[in-house]
């Protein structure tokens, strides 16, 4: 068994790596991002890994509770069990875009439990030392935002790590969880500026939404597979301060980098 | 039929701009309510029947028609129903 120490967020992870696939897959999703250091290693997650998981047809996720109250998400792809402390989790996964999916599913939970904040379905690029997040559901632009945008560095192209911080600061960290743009960040975090919701079109426009429109329109960007009332009621409060905190546009724009323009 | 309804005792209401949402936790799903139907939320907090609804949204709103208060309020109160935010009796 390989051991490997991992960060997301500010949370440190432990992996406990039951076969080789799985360290080599955990390599290409953390790259060669800084490992935490002997001081941030006091208080971790520990997950157990390995490949395995067959494919099945169907891509539901069924949520239940084991006999120890631990939660098992059962997606075709991959398998998640988190305990019911929330401190241990055991992943069984298909291939790199299933180990993706059941890692932001972990990481969504933790942070939903902690009240720390939420990941978001969004591409987040770094222009001028700040933040600015392009949410949508697939195939709304997110890559080709991430894309158009170089060489604007990149926080995160499909699950972005938000802080809602107590101090009403809004931070995005550096996201592991990528799909196609795998090179980190230069800064492990960033203020946010500003959130845009994508929509192509043969324009380039920007239209300022209401909180509660941008509320509406942020929780449907939400990952996070509901299993606790509780903590289902915390990502909705988050949400909320989200869209209280920060700016929240809905940007119209077409397949070239004149956004920029537009939005800085 | 004079029923009266309960709202979900585990819904998340927030305010944001004056408007209402509210969470259903079990679901997952949230749903904005405009001022009257955020009021009719408030109202539900004494598990009125339909009749007492009518009543008070009617006063409330002067000028309104009261066959068509009960209808919207029936209506609104169906559609509640269905997503799980309020149960009858």
């Amino acid at each position: 068994m390989t051991q490997l120490w991992k960060k997301a967020g500010e949370h440190t992870i432990l992996f406990d790596c039951l076969d080789g696939d799985s360290v080599e897959y955990l390599d290409q999703m953390f790259g060669d991002r800084p490992e935490p250091e002997e001081t941030e290693r006091h208080s971790y997650y520990r997950i157990s890994i390995r490949k395995g998981r067959m494919r099945n047809e169907g891509v539901d996720t069924i949520v239940s509770r084991g006999e120890k109250g631990d939660w098992l998400f059962d997606r075709p792809d991959y398998m998640l069990r988190i305990s019911a402390d929330y401190r241990e989790a055991d992943i069984q996964f298909y291939n790199y875009i299933a180990l993706r999916c059941a890692m932001i599913n972990w990481y969504s939970a933790i942070a939903a439990r902690l009240n720390w904040g939420l990941v978001v379905h969004a591409s987040c690029l770094i222009q001028n030392g700040e933040a600015h997040l392009f949410a949508g559901v697939s195939g709304t632009g997110k890559t080709t935002v991430a894309c158009l945008s170089y060489p604007r560095k990149l926080l995160s192209d499909e699950a972005a790590i938000v802080k809602l911080s107590d101090d009403s600061r809004v931070i995005v960290y550096d996201s592991p969880m990528r799909s196609d743009l795998f090179t980190p960040a230069p800064l492990p975090s960033v203020p946010l500026k500003a959130i845009y919701l994508l929509k192509q079109s043969a324009d380039i426009r920007t239209r300022r939404m209401t909180r509660s429109e941008a509320m509406l329109a942020l929780f449907d960007k939400i990952w996070y597979w509901p299993h606790n009332r509780a903590d289902a009621a915390k990502v909705v409060r988050l949400c909320k301060q989200l869209a209280e905190r920060v700016p929240v546009y809905e940007l119209e724009f077409q397949k070239n980098d004149l956004f920029w323009r537009e939005i800085s | 039929m004079n029923l009266s309804y309960a709202r979900m005792a585990t819904a998340e209401v927030l305010e944001i701009d004056g408007e209402t949402l509210i969470l259903n936790p079990d679901t997952f799903a949230v749903t904005k309510l405009n001022e009257t139907a955020g009021r009719i939320w408030e109202m539900l907090e004494e598990r009125p029947s339909v009749d007492q609804l009518t009543e008070r949204v009617s006063s409330e709103f002067a000028g309104a028609d009261r066959q068509s208060v009960r209808q919207d309020i029936v209506q609104f109160l169906g559609r509640l129903e269905e997503i799980g935010l309020v149960r009858r009796g």
